[in-house]
């Protein structure tokens, strides 16, 4: 069969795995809910479809069915960091001594933490003073920033890529959390470690890679859901 | 271990910035790595100790359980530290309740996962069995153990893990202190006689 990744239509927790694929030169199937935002705000068409029948309908082929998910002719699975990985050991995207390796994976924590932190700015618990929230914990997040960007960028030192020599599947995941923070907060916060904007733009250079993200299918804005309280919408300035 | 923040805080990370590339807590120390990041620490001890996946189907399993299981705990972080605003306490108690009641079905899920199999990854045990034991023993104290009681499969993967040699000695030490899970400023799971709600 042919790979199948399916996800919402945001870049959200799918863009790595879109861009490790496009890499690997593997024809895929890019399966996308769409969110339709109607006048009452509530986002729904797709929304409901995933939720109300597919979700339902995958149970028993899926153990934990969720989005993203991914199959293929050996496996059928869920939760991002597990594709990414499966990705990266099927397409020799894996780290190669243990040295790499534990790099991967500290790297990898370290991002999945800025990434865990977005959603939640992002979005609130539901209930009426949200917004003061989200604009608490986004400013408190902004005062960080420049500190976590600076140990990433120590971290990844003189090296082309996270694990060091070698590219592999972190560097995927390493730019869509770097990209999601120069477009969620001002960009002179990454543009004041010269290694990261080359990092950056290394990876924007690969082969396949460099064809997705100039597609239409990348999205560069639409990181999150369009009743995110940040990161939902083509036009945004922004404030930190 | 650390019993006192400043000691930590104050002292050791100064230190620590030189040795390690992004000091936090758990660190680990050894002849050939200075790691943090747990997943990173459990991941380089299970390498080490030939507590890791040994095919593609295992390590997929591992991975997907990992993921799975840790997102329940990360939802008990986020509502134990919840930002400071005024009704804290008031989007705490929703939140808990919320995860009480999807609790049933997600320990099913797990449940199901498991299956026939001993351990999470299929027939062998790996590293990830023992983060998936702390998250499930996390819920029954967090919660009633009558929560995780009702799945009978769970409870004997639970002890299956207790009674493993070397595991079964610490945990009985006084090294081992099940409760408080989260630190005193946390909205619940915070002191050694803490009693669930629901």
């Amino acid at each position: 069969m042919k790979p199948l990744l399916v996800y919402w239509d945001v870049r959200g927790r799918a863009t790595y795995l879109r861009m490790i694929l496009h890499y690997a030169g593997v024809d895929f199937e890019d399966k996308r809910y769409k969110f339709e935002v109607t006048e009452s705000q509530k986002a729904y068409s797709d929304y409901k479809k995933w939720f109300q029948e597919d979700k339902i309908k995958l149970q028993g082929i899926l153990d934990f069915p969720n989005l993203p998910y991914y199959m293929d002719d050996t496996v059928r699975m869920t939760q991002s960091r597990a594709i990414l990985e499966h990705l990266g050991r099927k397409h020799h995207l894996d780290g190669r001594n243990e040295q790499e390796l534990f790099r991967i994976d500290m790297i990898y924590d370290v991002l999945a933490d800025i990434g865990f932190i977005l959603g939640e700015i992002a979005y609130p618990p539901p209930v009426e003073n949200r917004q003061e929230i989200h604009d608490k914990t986004r400013k408190a997040y902004a005062e960080t920033l420049p500190a976590q960007l600076a140990s990433i960028s120590k971290f990844l030192g003189s090296n082309d890529w996270m694990a060091g020599n070698h590219l592999t599947y972190v560097d995927f995941y390493a730019y869509d959390i770097l990209d999601d923070n120069r477009k969620l907060f001002d960009p002179k916060h990454i543009n004041q470690f010269p290694n990261l904007v080359a990092y950056l733009r290394r990876i924007e250079e690969l082969k396949g890679v460099k064809e997705f993200l100039a597609s239409p299918a990348f999205q560069p804005m639409l990181i999150m859901g369009p009743l995110a309280l940040f990161g939902g919408s083509e036009t945004r300035v922004p404030t930190e | 271990m650390y019993t006192d923040p400043s000691e930590y805080y104050d002292k050791d990370l100064r230190n620590l910035s030189e040795l390690l590339d992004f000091p936090n807590l758990p660190y680990y120390i050894d002849d050939e790595v200075k790691i943090t990041q747990s997943k990173a620490i459990l991941r380089h001890l299970g390498r080490k100790h030939n507590l890791d996946g040994s095919n593609e189907q295992e390590l997929v399993r591992m991975d997907v359980i990992y993921e799975q299981v840790i997102e329940f705990f990360v939802a008990l972080l986020s509502m134990a530290y919840l930002p400071d605003v005024e009704n804290r306490k008031e989007i705490h108690e929703k939140l808990r309740k919320q995860f009480h009641a999807a609790l049933p079905s997600k320990l099913l899920a797990i449940t199901k996962f498991l299956g026939n199999d001993e351990w999470m990854g299929g027939k062998k045990l790996t590293y990830i069995d023992f983060i998936i034991y702390d998250v499930l023993d996390a819920i029954r104290r967090l919660f009633h153990p009558e929560n995780l009681n009702a799945f009978p499969t769970l409870v004997a993967y639970v002890t299956r893990v207790e009674e493993l040699k070397g595991v079964k000695e610490y945990l009985a030490s006084d090294a081992f202190q099940p409760m408080p899970i989260f630190g005193p400023f946390a909205l619940f799971g915070n002191t050694k006689d803490y009693t669930p709600s629901e």
